[in-house]
C-alpha cells in the first residue's frame, strides 16, 4: 500500500506557465501555416509581384491585375468561370433543394437512394464524370451509337456545360437543405397551424424562412466548387474549347510558355471571388442558427406519399441522368472495341482491362503511385484532422480562430490554386539551400493531398468530438493522465469510428486527386489521374475508362475494407449502450 | 480506507475570475478548508460555484488570487499546475464515466496511466479494495451504460479515491439522481466523507445536501461569498434574507413592527405576533424589517397571538395540502396543511420560534402596534387573489 501513497508530480512549487494544450495549439497552427497559409499567401503575392523569391529580378507590379481587362484569354476565362458557376449554382441549387424537400416531405420507395447518390456523386472525381459526359455526347459518342441521338450541339455549349455541372454538383445543395430539414422540428409548424395558419401560410411564414439560410449556403457551396473545378475543363479540353480560370491557371504554369505572373493574377481573382462568395455563405450560416438542434428537435420520418411511384420514378430519372449516364457510358466504353461501334456483341471486349492489368502497364504503375500517395495523405490528414478537432473542441487556445479559418480556407481554395501555391513555395531557392527542395518529389503530392483533404477530415471528426463531454477528459486529467495519454486512452477510442471514416474518405478521394497530380507530380512519376487523362486525350478511350473503372472498384474495396477492419478492431472498445 | 496523513488543507486567497471580456463570475473568494474537513459551496445555478470548483481542479485559470493545497501554490493569475499534477480526485456532475471502459478499468485508470502509475498487482488490489468499500462487487466487468444511476455514482467516487487524492472535489454529484435515491446517496456520502477524513470541497445548490455533508458551508451569491459558517449557523442565523430563502425560509413577509425582547425577535404581523430569531441587519443591505418563515414551522390553529389571513390557493401534494395564505398587506405565507381549504377561507396561523428569522430595523417595543387590526384585502389584492384560484 505504501507504494500507492506517492505524491504526484515532483516538487515544483510554482505553477507551470505553458499548458500542454497551448503547445499543441501552436504546433497545429504551425503545420497548417506551412500546409495552407504560406502557399496561399504566396499565390496572392505572385499576383502583384510575379517571380517573388523565384527569380532574381522580381518586382512589385500591381498593374498586372488590371491586365485582365485587356487580355482576351484572361477575360474569357473569368467570364466563362462566372457563367458556369452562376448557372450551375442556380440549377444545382434548385435541383438539390427540390430533391431535399421531396425526400423530407413524403416517404416513397427508394427515397434513401437520393442520400446515397448525393454522397456517391460528392466523392466521385469530377473529371471521370465529365469524361463520361463527353463520351456520351460527342458526335461519335455513345448517344449516337447507342440511341441514335446527336446531342453534341446541346451539350457542348455553355448551357450544356451548366447542366452537366449542375448535375454533378447539386449534392452540395441537397445535403445542406437536407441537414436543415432532417432536424425540422414539427412543433414549429404545429404551433403555426394551431395558431390558425393554413398549410400555405405555414410554408411561407415558418418553413421557408427557416430553410432559406440552408438553401443559400448550399447554393453558394455549388458556386464555389464549380468555380474551382478543374476536372470538367480538363476532361473537355480535347473536345470543346471553353477556358475557365482553373484551366488557364493550369495552362499558365504547366504549358509553355510558362507564366507565373498569369497564374498568380488568375489565382488572385479566383480566390477573391471565392472569398466574396464565402462571406455570403457565412452570413447565411450565421442567420440559420435558430436552434435547429435543440434537444427537442428530432429526426422526423415524413408521411407516405400520395403517389409514391411517381416520386420513385422522379428519383430514378434523376439518378439515371446524373449518375448512370456518365458512369454507364464509361463502363460501356471500357467494354467496347470502338467508341462508335455501339453495344453490339461484336464490339464487346475485355482487352482494355487486360491491357491495364498487364505487367508493366503505366496505368498500373500510376495506380500504385497514387495509392501510396493517398495512403500517406490519409494517415497524415486523419491524425492532423483529429488534432485540429481536439484544439477546436476541447481547448481555450487563444489562436483557435486562426485554425478554424485555415480549415475553412482549405475547403474553399481550389485544388489547382493550392497546387500553384505549392509550386511557388517549394520552388523557393531559400528552401533548396536549406536542403528542403521538395519540388519535384512525390512527398509534395502527399502534403498537397493532406492540405486538400484536411477540411473534410476535420468536419467528419468535429461532429464526433462535439459529442464527447468535456468532463470525460477532465476526469482523466484529474486521475493523473497527461494530455497525450488522455487523447490516446479516452478520446481516440470514443471517436474511432469517425477516424476510420475520415481515413477511408481521404484515401478514396486522394487516389483521384487530379489537380495536385497534374501540377506537382514529377515527370517520371506516373499517377493514376494524369495517366487516365493522358490516354483519354490520346483518344484511347477504352483504355482510359477501363483504368477509371478498375480504380473506382479498387477505391470502393479499400474504403469498405478499411471500414470493416476498423470496426472489427474497435469492436470491443465501442460503448454498447447510451453514453453516461 | 481512512488516510489522514495524506490529506492537506485547501486555501483560497482572493480568488477571482471572468470569462473572456464578460462580467466577473467570482469576486475575491477567501476561505480555508481545514485538513480532513468538508466545505460545501452552496448557491443557485449561475452563482459561480462550479467555476470555483474548476479553478481548484485546475480546469480554469484564475484571473486573480491563488489556490494553495498544503503549502503548495497550485494556481495564480495566468498560470496553473495542470490537473494531472494536482493530486486531486473529482466526482463530476455527469459522473464522466468513460463509456468504452469496464468498471475495473475506470476505477484503475489513474493507477495505470499517467503520474500515479503502479504495478498491475498493486492496481488490482487497490481496485478490489475500492470495489468492496463502495459495494460494487460483481459489477467489475460491466460498462457504465450497464449500471444504475446509484452504481454509476459509486464508480465515480471509487475512481476519484483510487489515486489517494489529497483533496476530493464533488460537483453536484447527486443532482442527476431521482429524489428517493438522492436521499439514500446523501446518507451514504455523509458516512463516507466522515470515514475517509480527506479534505473535500462539495458544490451543490441543494441546501439539505450542504447541511448534511459539510463541516462548514460557503454560500455564494452572484460570485460573492455572502456567508461562511457551520451548517447549523447557516440554518439558524443566516447572514441575509437571501441566505434565509436559500436555507428554506421561503416566505418573506413585511411585519408591522419588529422588536427584540429578551434576546428574541418579536414581530407584529396581521393582527397577531410571532417570535423568532433576530439576525440583525440584512447583510445584503436594506434596513427594512423583514421576517422569513419556513413552511414546516407554520401551523393552522387558533391562539391569542395567532396571525389572521385568507387562503389564496390550496394544492393537494399527496401527504399534505400546500396552502398559500395572504396575511393582509404583510405578504403571503406558505404552509403544509393536513386538511384542504378553499380560496377565500379565513384561517389563523401560529409559527414555531425556530422557523422564523428576522432582519432589519427594530423598535424598542412593539407597543400599540400589537393591537389587532382587521384584515380586509384591498381591491388590488382581491384581484390578485382571484388570479390564484
Amino acid at each position: 500500500m505504501a507504494a500507492l501513497l506517492h505524491r504526484p508530480g515532483g516538487a515544483s512549487r510554482r505553477p507551470r506557465r505553458t499548458a500542454p494544450e497551448n503547445i499543441l495549439g501552436w504546433l497545429v497552427l504551425a503545420v497548417l501555416s506551412v500546409l495552407v497559409g504560406l502557399p496561399l499567401l504566396l499565390v496572392l503575392a505572385q499576383g502583384v509581384a510575379p517571380g517573388l523569391g523565384l527569380a532574381p529580378d522580381w518586382s512589385l507590379r500591381p498593374e498586372l491585375l488590371g491586365e485582365i481587362l485587356r487580355r482576351p484569354l484572361w477575360q474569357a476565362s473569368l467570364v466563362n468561370s462566372l457563367t458556369l458557376a452562376t448557372g450551375a449554382m442556380v440549377l444545382g441549387g434548385v435541383l438539390g433543394t427540390g430533391l431535399a424537400l421531396l425526400r423530407h416531405t413524403v416517404s416513397f420507395p427508394g427515397a434513401r437512394l437520393l442520400d446515397a447518390a448525393a454522397w456517391a456523386l460528392l466523392v466521385s472525381p469530377s473529371f471521370v464524370l465529365a469524361q463520361g459526359w463527353v463520351l456520351f455526347a460527342s458526335p461519335s459518342g455513345v448517344a449516337v451509337s447507342t440511341l441514335g441521338l446527336d446531342v453534341s450541339h446541346l451539350v457542348f455549349s455553355p448551357g450544356g456545360l451548366i447542366v452537366i455541372m449542375g448535375l454533378i454538383k447539386y449534392p452540395f445543395a441537397y445535403l445542406a437543405a437536407s441537414a436543415a430539414l432532417h432536424w425540422d422540428d414539427g412543433s414549429y409548424r404545429q404551433a403555426a397551424a394551431l395558431s390558425g395558419a393554413r398549410p400555405w401560410t405555414v410554408l411561407r411564414t415558418v418553413r421557408v424562412p427557416l430553410l432559406t439560410p440552408a438553401v443559400v449556403s448550399g447554393a453558394v457551396l455549388v458556386f464555389v466548387d464549380v468555380l474551382g473545378d478543374f476536372g470538367l475543363p480538363a476532361a473537355l479540353s480535347a473536345a470543346y474549347h471553353y477556358p475557365t480560370l482553373p484551366y488557364s491557371i493550369y495552362a499558365s504554369v504547366r504549358q509553355s510558355p510558362v507564366s507565373f505572373a498569369l497564374g498568380g493574377v488568375l489565382s488572385f481573382y479566383l480566390v477573391l471571388i471565392i472569398a466574396a462568395a464565402l462571406l455570403v455563405y457565412f452570413r447565411a450560416l450565421r442567420s440559420s442558427r435558430y436552434d435547429f438542434l435543440t434537444g427537442r428537435a428530432r429526426r422526423t420520418e415524413p408521411p407516405p406519399a400520395r403517389w409514391p411511384w411517381l416520386w420513385s420514378g422522379v428519383t430514378g430519372l434523376v439518378l439515371l441522368v446524373a449518375f448512370g449516364l456518365p458512369l454507364g457510358t464509361s463502363l460501356q466504353v471500357s467494354l467496347s472495341r470502338t467508341l462508335h461501334g455501339g453495344p453490339v456483341p461484336g464490339n464487346l471486349t475485355l482487352e482494355h482491362y487486360a491491357e491495364v492489368l498487364s505487367s508493366g502497364s503505366r496505368m498500373l504503375e500510376g495506380m500504385g503511385h497514387s495509392l501510396s500517395v493517398a495512403l500517406g495523405a490519409a494517415v497524415l490528414t486523419t491524425v492532423l484532422g483529429f488534432l485540429v478537432g481536439v484544439v477546436l473542441t476541447f481547448t481555450r487556445f487563444r489562436a483557435r480562430f486562426l485554425i478554424d479559418m485555415a480549415g475553412t480556407v482549405a475547403l474553399a481554395v481550389p485544388g489547382i490554386v493550392l497546387a500553384v501555391g505549392y509550386i511557388f513555395l517549394w520552388n523557393q531557392p531559400v528552401l533548396a539551400s536549406a536542403g528542403l527542395a521538395l519540388y519535384g518529389q512525390p512527398v509534395l503530392l502527399v502534403l498537397a493531398g493532406t492540405a486538400a483533404a484536411l477540411p473534410v477530415a476535420v468536419r467528419l471528426q468535429l461532429g464526433a468530438l462535439a459529442q464527447v463531454p468535456d468532463s470525460l477528459l477532465s476526469a482523466a486529467g484529474l486521475s493523473g493522465a497527461r494530455l497525450a495519454t488522455r487523447l490516446r486512452t479516452v478520446l481516440v477510442p470514443l471517436v474511432a469510428p469517425a477516424l476510420v471514416s475520415a481515413f477511408a474518405a481521404v484515401l478514396a478521394s486522394g487516389i483521384f486527386d487530379l489537380a495536385a497530380a497534374t501540377m506537382l507530380a514529377p515527370p517520371s512519376y506516373t499517377t493514376l489521374p494524369v495517366e487516365i487523362l493522358l490516354e483519354y486525350d490520346r483518344g484511347r478511350y477504352g483504355y482510359a475508362t477501363a483504368g477509371a473503372v478498375l480504380s473506382s472498384l479498387l477505391v470502393l474495396a479499400l474504403a469498405a475494407a478499411s471500414t470493416i477492419l476498423g470496426r472489427r478492431l474497435l469492436g470491443g472498445a465501442q460503448p454498447s449502450g447510451r453514453r453516461t | 480506507m481512512t488516510d489522514q496523513r495524506h490529506t492537506a488543507p485547501l486555501l483560497l486567497r482572493g480568488l477571482g475570475m471572468r470569462y473572456g471580456g464578460g462580467p466577473r463570475v467570482l469576486h475575491g473568494i477567501d476561505t480555508e478548508v481545514a485538513a480532513g474537513s468538508t466545505l460545501a459551496v452552496l448557491g443557485p445555478s449561475g452563482c459561480g460555484k462550479s467555476t470555483l470548483l474548476r479553478l481548484v481542479a485546475g480546469l480554469e485559470l484564475p484571473g486573480e488570487g491563488e489556490v494553495l493545497l498544503g503549502d503548495r501554490v497550485l494556481s495564480d493569475p495566468g498560470a496553473a499546475v495542470p490537473p494531472e499534477l494536482r493530486g486531486m480526485g473529482m466526482v463530476f456532475q455527469d459522473y464522466a464515466l468513460w463509456p468504452h471502459l469496464r468498471v475495473r478499468d475506470v476505477i484503475g485508470y489513474g493507477l495505470r496511466h499517467g503520474v500515479h502509475r503502479t504495478t498491475a498487482a498493486e492496481r488490482g488490489s487497490r481496485v478490489a479494495e475500492l470495489v468492496e468499500f463502495l459495494h460494487l462487487e460483481g459489477l467489475e466487468d460491466r460498462r457504465p451504460a450497464e449500471l444504475s444511476g446509484g452504481q454509476q455514482q459509486r464508480v465515480a467516487i471509487a475512481r476519484a479515491l483510487a489515486t489517494r487524492p489529497r483533496l476530493l472535489l464533488f460537483d453536484e454529484p447527486l443532482s442527476n439522481l431521482d429524489s428517493q435515491l438522492r436521499g439514500e446517496m446523501r446518507e451514504e456520502l455523509a458516512v463516507l466523507l466522515r470515514r475517509l477524513g480527506t479534505t473535500a470541497l462539495y458544490v451543490t445548490h441543494d441546501v439539505s445536501e450542504a447541511l448534511a455533508l459539510a463541516d462548514r458551508v460557503l454560500v455564494l451569491h452572484e460570485g460573492r461569498a455572502v456567508q461562511e459558517a457551520p451548517p447549523e449557523e447557516v440554518f439558524g442565523r443566516p447572514a441575509s434574507g437571501w441566505v434565509a430563502s436559500l436555507a428554506g425560509f421561503s416566505s418573506r413577509i413585511a411585519p408591522d413592527a419588529l422588536a427584540v425582547e429578551d434576546g428574541r425577535g418579536v414581530a407584529a404581523v396581521a393582527g397577531g405576533r410571532l417570535v423568532g430569531r433576530y439576525c440583525g441587519e440584512d447583510a445584503a443591505g436594506g434596513s427594512e424589517a423583514a421576517v422569513y418563515l419556513h413552511p414546516d414551522a407554520v401551523r393552522l390553529g387558533e391562539g391569542p397571538e395567532a396571525l389572521r389571513g385568507t387562503v389564496v390557493s390550496s394544492v393537494f401534494e399527496g401527504r399534505h395540502h400546500r396552502l398559500r395564505v395572504r396575511l393582509g398587506a404583510a405578504g403571503t405565507v406558505l404552509l403544509h396543511s393536513a386538511s384542504p381549504h378553499r380560496p377565500g377561507d379565513a384561517v389563523s396561523l401560529s409559527v414555531a420560534a425556530d422557523g422564523a428569522v428576522m432582519f432589519g430595523r427594530t423598535q424598542t417595543s412593539l407597543g400599540s402596534t400589537r393591537a389587532a387590526q382587521k384584515q380586509t384585502p384591498g381591491p388590488q389584492e382581491r384581484h390578485r387573489d382571484a388570479l390564484h384560484r
